[in-house]
């Protein structure tokens, strides 16, 4: 049993205590209950509520472990299929208030744009890995960017521009991680980048210095690989095009559209939605100071400010009453695990296994850094939630699960 | 990609270092001193202003009471601690908040939307026993001049059920006041602005200590909307229609089609909506005698009579169906068509008629004999030309095509040849199925008066800030060299030559031509129409007067237009005499003055 003897007991010790704290602060955000607008039951109700969702992610982190890998890679396409049909379906719903994330089945509302994201992660590691799996080919470079762009543009309509960002910052990583040269992720980014600076300049800075700076880059990265003409003149042209044509698509969007993207990229622009968040996060936060004002302690979690306190803004609960201390060591365990998860990919024999623990790895590492990123007013507000820690069934199932399969992949390292 | 990883999470964590370590002074002293109390800061709504720059409309201050309780509950309780005291209906507060709740979830509940000097101090006095309100002020509407040009201005309502629903997230909650009509609707994302939030710092004890300005936004007050309407000439026009049960009339600016003056008489005061309607008053205004709501200028059809000959004179021309020189009929006050008499409006007949003195003296039997040889796609083709049967393009909504009787029309009406040619004979004196907006008859003038080009008529000249808006216009086809010499010849003749039908009311001083017309109504005295340009050589307005229920264009509706001319061009007048005396002087300078 080497699969016993390389068991990472670290890394799930580490996934264990970031649980704990977990249930610690979503026990905190509800207690006390009375005076705070709450009732008893409340207080108890989304702890018992988080205990059960911890008890199915370790259910799930088992399945995850014991199912063999070649398993998964042989079901990677069905699992991708299943996930894009529920996508699929949850738009098609009736509209539930302004956006359309959840899936009901019975009692229990699902986030299928959740569970896609395993999907995805095994369907680019399936394409990318066996002796046609390089990501250079067009054919395997065509199935990532259309198994990509589905379920982006489908997340994109729902509309929940921060969770198909997600996808985004999975597909990198993983292409680079399998031999995707990283100039060419440049390439294939800089036009959305160039996009989003001009909206960017022409709405909230108000100057054209972010575009510019940009442009000028892309001229003297293409005049440094001026020996790849082709490539050169596409980058520049496109690069170029996007600065002319998104000020003209820009004024085609309606009023509330362009507001939408606006307040994504200035969330401080919002000063009733959600710049007011962000700025009560930061108060909370801050006045947490070094040590944090103690567990349980908190003051700013029982005023009226974050309706997702205990969800996407659990961190600013957290910043505030176990201070900067507490937010390190958090921010610490999680680093941990994802650290680990890159060892764990570089030790993997299998390239599908290398591939998905690159893809886990990702996936923790942008859902923590934009999460914490997102209380501190660094990130735009999007519905991004802190992995093990904030409430909700359908994040902390899928992120057992797929710490389960790391683990899987770390202890039979050597298959292939 | 390990280094990348660390770089990144190092980035967080000096983040949090200087949120938490660094700043912490400040954010702590947020967080433990005061309780932050926001406000939204609704932006103050853009005025209409006439061409001069006078208000129209504006806004005046008024007073809400608020309370930041938020539970139905609580509400109810709030709203019953000033029913003991004061007539409060606590049924239609709730009400209110059962609309309001979950949609503005951060603004205090407005108690009262409209709170008297006696509420004010009442709440104000009794603060401390009280549940805890807030006396807050906000802009309500005001229309300056009541009931003037009412139906164009518009008024604004409280946001409806649908508004909600339809507008972007955000943008209107529930007590808002939105435009319901008129230019109010039409310039309202001009008007509106956008809200801003208003942060108040507040101790333990709920005293408001002041305002957080780092933490506001101010809001984004609304723009004012420049209109091309001239308000004392509005009064004017207004006043000698008032002097009428009902009507409409409206003045163009030949060249682009600027109204400077637009009535629809009877009017109504729509202040009454600013301050809320109650559902009865509004149907008693609804159902009022003359239908005041009813905006006669651009939503009522009437038959457009024989200020309609213009059209069909036109369409004689363009397809050269009679030579304009030749003298058709000799009418004798009717003429017979089949087993039918038409009558013409002399009863005693005009004699020898060709087209020019047919269109000078409105002569009806002139045109039966046209009518029986008109075609209805060829007379309809020349209404259309000159826009007839569409929409003006007027920027207020609910604008009426009028109706154009062409071949297909009929055909359906009466199915495939089960008509005759003699609801042409009515057509072509605008008495059969033709209807027309008064604006549109005004822009047929202008047309005429412009030399051949429809404009599209409008209210707003440029929105504060903003360059005047361009307004497109069309060319008629066909109205142009000798067609439109004559028609420009035979308008001058109605008003200039003795045999004219409008010739009692030139003016010594300034030549304009026009068109009398006089709408059968089987319901009662016929309507007066008379639509006339000035001057006549060098054309700057047009106008058309419409008077429901009073007798002959040339008699009731043509002195109008005389004395809105000799207002407007007063100043002309006035200049032309101060000319003449200039060159009498200096010519008896010339002659016998001391050398």
């Amino acid at each position: 049993m080497t699969a016993t003897r390389d068991f990472d007991w670290v890394l799930l010790f580490t996934v264990a205590m970031l649980c704990a704290v977990g249930l610690g602060m979503i026990y905190s955000v509800f207690h006390p209950a009375v005076g705070a607008g709450y009732t008893v039951e409340t207080e108890h109700l989304y702890l018992q509520r988080q205990l059960l969702w911890v008890i199915l992610g370790a259910v799930a982190l088992v399945i995850g472990f014991a199912v063999p890998m070649r398993v998964f890679e042989s079901l990677a396409y069905l699992i991708y299929a299943i996930g894009a049909i529920l996508l699929v379906v949850v738009l098609a719903l009736p509209s539930r208030g302004e956006t359309q994330r959840w899936l009901s089945l019975g009692p229990l509302r699902v986030q299928p744009s959740e569970f896609m994201k395993i999907a995805v992660i095994f369907a680019w590691a399936r394409i990318l890995s066996g002796y046609r799996g390089d990501p250079r080919r067009p054919r395997n470079l065509a199935l990532v960017g259309v198994s990509f762009a589905l379920p982006f543009l489908l997340v994109l309509e729902q509309p929940d521009l921060g969770t198909a960002l997600v996808f985004l910052g999975l597909v990198i990583p993983v292409l680079y991680w399998r031999g995707f040269r990283g100039i060419h992720i440049f390439f294939g980014l800089s036009p959305l980048v160039c996009a989003l600076l001009v909206i960017y300049g022409d709405n909230v800075a108000h100057n054209p210095w972010p575009f510019g700076v940009f442009i000028v880059s892309v001229m003297v990265v293409a005049y440094v690989r001026r020996r790849h003409l082709a490539e050169s003149v596409a980058l520049v042209v496109s690069n170029l095009g996007v600065g002319l044509l998104v000020p003209i698509l820009w004024n085609d969007l309606k009023p509330y559209q362009q507001k939408r993207i606006v307040n994504f990229l200035d969330p401080g622009a919002d000063k009733l939605g959600a710049g007011w968040q962000v700025i009560q996060s930061k108060i909370a936060i801050g006045s947490g100071g070094f040590g944090g004002k103690g567990y349980l302690e908190g003051t700013q979690k029982a005023l009226e400010f974050l309706p997702a306190k205990h969800t996407d803004f659990i961190f600013s609960v957290l910043g505030e009453e176990l201070g900067f201390f507490g937010a390190f060591i958090v921010l610490l365990l999680f680093m941990v695990i994802i650290v680990k998860a890159l060892a764990i990919a570089q030790k993997a024999k299998g390239e599908f296994a290398s591939a998905v623990a690159v893809g886990v790895g990702a996936y923790l590492f942008f859902q923590a850094v934009v999460s914490v990123a997102m209380t501190t007013g660094m990130a735009p507000v999007t519905g991004i939630p802190l992995p093990f820690i904030s409430y909700g069934g359908s994040s902390m199932i899928v992120s057992c699960f797929l710490v389960g399969v790391l683990l899987n992949c770390g202890a039979r390292w050597y298959e292939y | 990609m390990s280094a990348l990883v660390v770089v990144l999470f190092a980035v967080v964590v000096v983040r949090l270092f200087t949120l938490q370590v660094v700043r912490h002074e400040r954010y702590d002293r947020f967080a433990r001193d005061n309780q932050l109390l926001r406000e939204r800061a609704t932006a103050p709504r853009g005025f209409l202003r006439d061409r001069k720059g006078t208000p129209l409309v504006d806004n005046v201050l008024h007073f809400e009471v608020t309370t930041p309780w938020r539970s139905r509950q609580d509400v109810e309780t709030a709203a019953a601690s000033l029913a003991a005291y004061l007539p409060v209906d606590t049924a239609k507060i709730l009400g209110r908040f059962d609309a309001w709740r979950g949609r503005a979830a951060h603004v205090p509940f407005p108690l009262v939307p409209d709170a008297d000097k006696f509420m004010i101090s009442f709440v104000r006095e009794n603060a401390d026993v009280l549940p805890p309100m807030r006396v807050a002020s906000r802009g309500r509407r005001r229309y300056r001049e009541h009931a003037l040009a009412a139906h164009m201005l518009g008024y604004v309502g409280e946001v409806g059920e649908s508004e909600l629903a339809a507008a972007a997230p955000k943008r209107y909650y529930p007590g808002d006041m939105v435009g319901k009509i008129g230019l109010e609707l039409q310039c309202e994302d001009w008007l509106r602005g956008e809200d801003g939030v208003r942060v108040l710092e507040v101790n333990a004890a709920g005293t408001v200590l002041g305002e957080n300005k780092e933490l506001s936004a101010p809001p984004r007050p609304g723009r004012d909307v420049f209109l091309t309407l001239d308000v004392d000439l509005q009064r004017h026009l207004e006043g000698m229609l008032a002097t009428y049960s009902a009507g409409a009339a409206v003045v163009l600016d030949v060249d682009d089609g600027a109204i400077i003056a637009a009535a629809s008489i009877p009017s109504y005061d729509p202040n009454r909506f600013a301050t809320g309607l109650s559902q009865a008053s509004l149907t008693a205004l609804l159902e009022a005698e003359g239908r005041p709501l009813f905006n006669r200028l651009s939503q009522a059809r009437y038959p457009p009579a024989s200020t309609f000959k213009v059209v069909s004179a036109f369409a004689i021309l363009i397809n050269e169906l009679i030579d304009p020189g030749e003298v058709l009929v000799y009418c004798t006050g009717a003429r017979r068509f089949g087993n039918r008499v038409f009558r013409c409006w002399q009863e005693g007949g005009h004699g020898g008629m060709n087209l020019m003195s047919a269109l000078v003296q409105s002569c009806d039997v002139y045109f039966y004999r046209v009518g029986e040889i008109m075609d209805a796609d060829l007379l309809a083709a020349a209404a259309r030309a000159f826009g007839f049967g569409e929409r003006t393009g007027l920027d207020i909504p609910g604008e009426m095509l009028g109706n154009i009787p062409d071949r297909e029309y009929y055909d359906r009406k009466f199915g495939r040849g089960g008509w005759t040619q003699g609801h042409m004979l009515n057509n072509v004196i605008g008495q059969g199925e033709y209807l027309t907006t008064v604006l549109q008859v005004a822009r047929m003038c202008a047309a005429v008066a412009n030399g051949g080009y429809l404009v599209r008529p409008h209210f707003v000249d440029h929105v504060e800030g903003e360059a005047p808006i361009a307004y497109p216009k069309k060319r008629v086809p066909g109205l142009d060299g000798a067609t439109l010499a004559f028609l420009r010849r035979a308008m001058e003749g109605v008003v200039q030559n003795p045999g004219g039908t409008a010739y009692w009311t030139r003016l010594a001083w300034l030549r304009s031509a026009g068109k009398t017309g006089t709408a059968q109504n089987p319901h009662g005295e016929a309507h007066a129409w008379y639509t006339a340009y000035a001057p006549a050589d060098a054309p700057e307005i047009a106008i058309a007067i419409l008077v429901e229920n009073s007798g002959h264009g040339g008699e009731f509706a043509a002195p109008i237009a005389r004395d809105f001319f000799a207002r407007f061009f007063e100043s002309l007048q006035d200049e032309t005499a101060r000319v003449e005396r200039g060159v009498d002087a200096a010519n008896a300078v010339a002659d016998g003055g001391p050398r």
